[in-house]
């Protein structure tokens, strides 16, 4: 699989906090809202509007860069933890979403949030694995 | 499978990270390859094999 350079990786880093950044007002209302969704009185903005969806576009893109790029050194060990790691990501998406439905059928997720969560379980079970494979005795 | 890189390795006096930058993976590879946590593929099992002057067979074998 073709990769990205190393170097991207730290791109992607940097795009991801600073669409965090941008989308400020975003994160700071999820909290205040919760699930729910519940409307807030009240709640004042610190960005403009439209930082919302490049701070969302920003922080993908980000994230994107950092799962695509290459590892220092890349070769069949660190491939077979990319598969793995993606593998099991599949079916813990499938295992997470059968259980949401069952407790709330009409439960709503934005895509980019679900995508977004999804990248960050990656990029964990990836660490996850590898620090469990490299685990002295 | 089985193998004897680390007792190898020590006997050559070599670091991971050395035997790691010999054969072109990284060091964390050759931590796992010595653990029995990953089996290399042919290409790096023969590339190891070269390295230490011996045969994939005598570096690596299969458990019973």
């Amino acid at each position: 699989m073709k990769l990205l350079p190393h170097y991207f990786k730290r791109i992607g880093l940097f795009l991801f906090f600073l669409g965090f950044i941008l989308a400020l007002d975003s994160v700071r209302e999820g909290f205040t809202e919760g699930y729910t969704r519940a409307e807030v009185e009240n709640f004042t903005h610190i960005l403009p509007e439209a930082f919302r969806f490049w701070g969302d576009f920003t922080s993908l893109s980000g994230l994107l860069l950092y799962v695509l790029s290459r590892n220092r050194t890349e070769d069949e060990f660190a491939q077979k933890l990319r598969y793995e790691s993606a593998f099991l990501l599949m079916v813990l998406t499938i295992l997470v979403v059968l259980i949401l439905y069952v407790f709330n059928h009409e439960i709503l997720i934005e895509p980019s949030m679900f995508l977004a969560l999804q990248m960050i379980a990656y990029l964990i079970i990836r660490a996850f694995k590898r620090g469990i494979i490299l685990m002295k005795d | 499978m089985k193998n004897k890189v680390k007792l190898n390795r020590v006997m050559l006096d070599k670091t991971q990270e050395e035997l790691a930058q010999a054969i072109g993976v990284s060091r964390q590879t050759i931590h796992a390859i010595e653990r029995n946590k990953f089996v290399p593929s042919v290409q790096t099992a023969m590339r190891l094999a070269n390295y230490f002057k011996l045969s994939v067979e005598e570096l690596f074998e299969l458990n019973d």
